[in-house]
């Protein structure tokens, strides 16, 4: 490990490209100061004097890559920076964490790229993923994007192509409007032509195929058409990230051997392996597919290096942890290899994904991109010179993030101790669940069991749960829920108690410790007004009052599921949901199929649930992007008096059941 | 003739065989000596020193999790160790078996060999707030916080060390030791005077004693070594394992050389006489402005300048304006006034170096007693300016 520092230091000997506009590279010494670049002077400076130096004698030393297209993972820290990939912009995920994660602070425990956020992806009704935000209108955009911000900072905006074109207006002009105006990067939004994207002013787009001209296909499209795309881009300050290396990836065979799959969660190689599979079967049943892909291929890389030639601007990201077998940090090495053999010259290359990135992502540039005093600390020093080969940035001699040295064998290192922690976490999800019991209010104890939820054969969480029935006929529901962490993050623990009385949630205590934040939501019913304190950390943040009638919380937590066994009736009905911890208002519809499933629609996607005769949840299937999300009934312990169990949700469904008998519904 | 105090004089060296290597996990300690962790002491360059002299385990100074998970950068520093420092040895201080469990996670990865948990702090900011020596008042607590160590740290083997108690009233040892026992923690360390006492009044070693006769894992004895032979002494009245040496090594680091001799069963060599002392001194300053640069090193010898010199005639003026010095230059300067043939006075062996004779009431939060079931966490820190007033609280503490 290279030493910290407290005092000032100097990196001598080294060739400084400082990707400074108009400066040619040279020697020079770059001066650290805590975490920023204190200054940059030349050999032998007098300000050198008596200060600690590095020598990086024979290496070239250089600002950090960009990625400027990730989906963020604290697993994948190591490999960026083993990738001299010092600052990746994270495109949308769930928004508490990436603020967390932001903090650099926070960043610096596992030491990782810098991070940009865009918080949440926004989109229209009926979202691509969980975690979006959903902007049907003009107004709810201009609402829920000030509420955002409040939540805390964040650097861009995100959009998937749903967002639908008044709200998609409405963002840019907010985004433009703030103090420190933020960009907004997408794809085309669903009935947003190129011309009119240009003309809203959209910053960014994601993948070239928003190029294409409506109806056209890279095998169809023209050249003249791709020329006046290129022609009305270079009049425009609109950026593109291509992503060629995820569109190559689909192009040869998924290396199912790679080593580096151990530095994987099991989750995700789980995954990708599944991917391999369809797409084999793809290729063997339509093997012209390949063919098409190759060429199609072949005019993505053309038009590329035609948008540079013309001063489009070109930010390279990677896709990565998005699309599958895009290894984090080797993907955008690989872009850029594949941006060079596209035809941009290598010294072009390195400036996009570094100097002209940072200015082409906006305020980024005041802290990135470039060598400069003030600038963050974040340098790689690589054994060859990178505008004649940008490979060596797969293996840098040291990388320098906010001012802390790691040298190669340390990234060694925190890359091995990675693979061997994706390796237990493996062998963990086969252990025995070991999971407390919930506490339990005053009642009588009438059923309790444990379920698993696992995707892809790994395990996600297990819940231990109890129905007790209350002196007034209420039933309480109750759990604790262990989600299992992964390499980076630590296991969460959420322990839950809802209380459920004429169908109605009247009683809610949740606890969930997130990262550094504890977040409590408490209260209950009081004249026909559910009334919930949330606090965070043991401190007072707001109350929330419903009005309506809700079933539960729903939360992921097996407990809805009982709920709904016991006093879901078919139909709509209400229940409450959380958004970023935030409690929100759902509209729900539940059918029951005649072998006794509920099936149920929900803000948060479908889901299918089968019950055993003794009320407890037997099985809930989720879908979760284009895997099954599985929980199931581990075990089931009825108790009491046999008057107060639960009733048969298989009888209540009108099956043929023979249970129904032994079983009385007590209500 | 033995340079010892009259109380050593007779005292026999070790037979061999009598005393086994300390057994901590996987580690075999020899001689069974480790050097307590101590807040703006065991830093690396006093470590490094240290281990020039003996062989023992040398542990960091206590690291606080919270600050250490948000990268506080002092932090990150004083948790640092260089290549050549094995086993590498890091104390972990934290009240939330989650932040605890993470850190000891991290070290891991980065290749420590053996942690220690603090659990015996008395410092009135850290009982006020439920933690350090307030911890194995709630035992169920307390085996959380192991438990999430322990099992985070694989196969590096995990230590605690506890006070007696928080004071004569309240004695949490035997039970800390059943928890640590029960918990997986590869040994226990007990110094052997409550929180109330802080550093006053002779350690107890009777108590170290029982602790022994009721465990199965090993029990370091720790307080009031401060010559060799009481190493002996403790542990042949006791019956511990190893012993853990706190103040008795200020500005003396070749006790550890003693330590290795007594227990190889030779007589320690005479120690350095003022001349001697200097160049460790010098050399100590070198290593502490090579680790925390001249300012901030400087400002860490001021207090050693203090503990070599202790009880040496005639040192009083040099040492008050040693207390005072920014440049190294200073430092060679004032060190030159010293006569160089001073032999190291017989009076200075058991001089009490740091920490006097002050008692103090132990501060607990409200009602702390009357919950001592329960095993929720007290609240950690959560912003960086908590953290800041944190470490400085804490710092030389």
């Amino acid at each position: 490990m290279l030493p910290l520092f407290l005092e000032k230091i100097a990196l001598v000997g080294a060739l400084v490209h400082t990707l400074e506009p108009a400066t040619e590279p040279g020697p020079a010494a770059v001066i650290i100061e805590a975490d920023r670049i204190a200054a940059v002077v030349p050999p032998g400076d007098p300000s050198l004097a008596g200060l600690r130096t590095i020598d990086l004698s024979g290496t070239h030393l250089v600002p950090g890559l960009i990625d400027a297209y990730v989906n963020f993972d604290a697993d994948h820290d190591r490999l960026y920076l083993s990738h001299g990939i010092t600052l990746v912009r994270d495109v949308g995920a769930d928004l508490t964490q990436m603020i967390a994660e932001r903090d650099s602070l926070a960043r610096n425990r596992n030491p990782g790229p810098s991070l940009l956020i865009a918080g949440a992806v926004l989109d229209g009704p009926n979202p691509a993923t969980r975690s979006a935000i959903v902007l049907a209108s003009r107004e709810e955009a201009v609402d829920k994007l000030s509420r955002l911000l409040e939540l805390g900072p964040i650097d861009f905006f995100s959009f998937h192509l749903g967002l639908p074109e008044p709200a998609w207006r409405a963002t840019i002009e907010f985004a433009h409007r703030q103090q420190r105006p933020l960009q907004v990067w997408g794809p085309l939004p669903r009935g947003v032509s190129l011309d009119a994207a240009l003309a809203g002013r959209q910053d960014g787009l994601f993948h070239l195929d928003a190029l294409l001209p409506e109806g056209r296909t890279w095998e169809t499209v023209l050249d003249s058409e791709l020329r006046a795309v290129v022609e009305k881009l270079a009049k425009s300050e609109l950026a593109v990230t291509p992503t060629l290396a995820a569109y190559a990836q689909r192009l040869v065979p998924p290396r199912k051997d790679l080593p580096e799959l151990a530095y994987l969660s099991p989750i995700t190689v789980a995954q990708w392996l599944g991917d391999a599979a369809q797409r084999e079967q793809l290729y063997n049943k339509s093997p012209e597919l390949l063919e098409r892909g190759i060429k199609a291929f072949a005019r993505q890389s053309a038009l590329v290096a035609e948008l540079h030639r013309a001063g489009v601007r070109i930010v390279p990201g990677s896709a990565a942890g998005q699309m599958p077998w895009l290894l984090p940090g080797e993907a955008l090495v690989n872009e850029l290899k594949l941006l060079v053999r596209a035809g941009i010259p290598s010294a072009d290359v390195l400036r996009l994904a570094t100097e002209a990135g940072a200015r082409h992502l906006g305020f980024v540039e005041q802290q990135h991109g470039s060598i400069r005093a003030g600038k963050t600390a974040n340098l790689v020093a690589l054994d060859t010179d990178p505008r004649e080969d940008l490979a060596s940035f797969a293996r840098p001699r040291q990388v320098w993030i906010r001012g802390r040295g790691i040298g190669a064998a340390e990234l060694r290192t925190l890359r091995d101790s990675l693979a061997q922690r994706q390796k237990e976490l493996q062998k963990l999800s086969f252990a025995p669940l070991e999971i407390a019991s919930p506490q339990l209010p005053p009642g009588e104890l009438v059923l309790s069991g444990l379920c698993e939820t696992t995707f892809a054969n790994q395990r996600l969480r297990g819940e231990r749960w109890a129905v007790v029935r209350a002196i007034d006929g209420g039933l309480y529901y109750c759990a604790r829920i262990l989600s299992f962490g992964t390499a980076s993050t630590a296991d969460t623990l959420v322990t839950l108690q809802q209380k459920v009385l004429d169908n109605q949630l009247v009683e809610l205590k949740f606890e969930v410790q997130s990262g550094p934040r504890v977040v409590t939501l408490e209260g209950e019913l009081a004249a026909g007004t559910l009334n919930l304190q949330q606090r965070l950390n043991g401190v007072f943040q707001k109350s929330v009052r419903i009005r309506e009638r809700m079933l539960f919380l729903d939360t992921g937590s097996v407990t809805a599921d009982l709920i709904l066994g016991q006093h879901g009736r078919v139909g709509a009905f209400k229940a409450l949901f959380l958004e970023d911890f935030e409690p929100a208002k759902g509209d729900y519809s539940l059918s029951v199929q005649p072998n006794g499933e509920r099936w149920l629609e929900a803000p948060l996607g479908k889901r299918i649930v089968e019950y055993a005769v003794d009320g407890s949840v037997a099985k809930v299937l989720r879908q979760q992007g284009n895997g099954l999300v599985l929980t199931k009934g581990l075990s089931a312990e009825v108790s009491g008096e046999p008057s107060a169990r639960l009733s048969n949700p298989r009888a209540a469904a009108g099956a043929a059941d023979n249970s129904k008998a032994a079983n009385p519904a007590p209500r | 003739m033995r340079f010892s105090s009259p109380e050593n004089e007779a005292v026999a060296l070790a037979e061999a065989g009598e005393f086994a290597p300390l057994k901590i996990g996987p580690l075999a300690v020899w001689p069974p000596v480790v050097l307590a962790p101590m807040a703006g002491v065991t830093n690396y360059p006093f470590r490094s020193l240290c281990r020039e002299y003996g062989a023992g385990l040398y542990v960091s100074e206590m690291i606080t999790a919270r600050a250490y998970l948000m990268g506080h950068r002092r932090t990150l520093l004083l948790a640092s160790s260089q290549p050549d420092e094995t086993p590498r040895s890091v104390q972990i201080y934290g009240t939330d078996p989650k932040d605890v469990g993470e850190m000891a996670r991290s070290l891991v990865d980065e290749g420590v060999h053996h942690l220690d948990m603090n659990f015996g702090c008395p410092v009135p900011k850290v009982t006020r707030a439920g933690g350090g020596s307030a911890i194995p008042v709630k035992p169920r607590l307390l085996a959380r916080i192991v438990r999430a160590a322990v099992k985070n740290a694989g196969s590096v083997p995990l230590t605690i060390k506890v006070r007696k108690g928080i004071d004569d009233a309240l004695l949490t040892f035997l039970d800390a030791g059943r928890v640590a026992q029960e918990e997986g923690a590869a040994a226990i360390g007990l110094h052997a005077r409550t929180a109330a006492q802080l550093y006053s009044g002779e350690a107890d070693w009777n108590a170290i004693g029982e602790l022994k006769s009721r465990l199965s894992i090993p029990v370091l004895g720790n307080g009031d070594i401060w010559e060799s032979f009481d190493a002996l002494r403790m542990m042949r009245a006791t019956g511990c394992d190893g012993v853990i040496v706190g103040r008795g090594c200020l500005g003396r680091p070749w006790l550890f050389r003693e330590l290795a001799e007594v227990f190889d069963g030779r007589e320690p060599a005479q120690p350095p006489d003022l001349g001697g002392i200097v160049a460790i001194l010098k050399d100590h300053a070198r290593r502490l402005v090579a680790f925390f640069g001249e300012r901030e090193g400087l400002l860490h010898m001021r207090k050693w300048c203090a503990w070599y010199t202790k009880g040496f005639p005639g040192s009083a003026s040099v040492r008050d304006s040693l207390s005072r010095l920014n440049t190294f230059e200073d430092l060679e300067r004032e060190l030159a006034r010293l006569n160089p043939r001073e032999p190291f006075p017989r009076s200075a062996l058991r001089a009490h170096r740091a920490k006097g004779s002050r008692v103090q009431t132990v501060a607990l939060p409200e009602n702390y007693l009357c919950s001592r079931d329960d095993d929720t966490p007290p609240r950690s820190i959560h912003s960086s300016e908590d953290l800041e007033e944190w470490e400085r609280s804490l710092s030389g503490g």
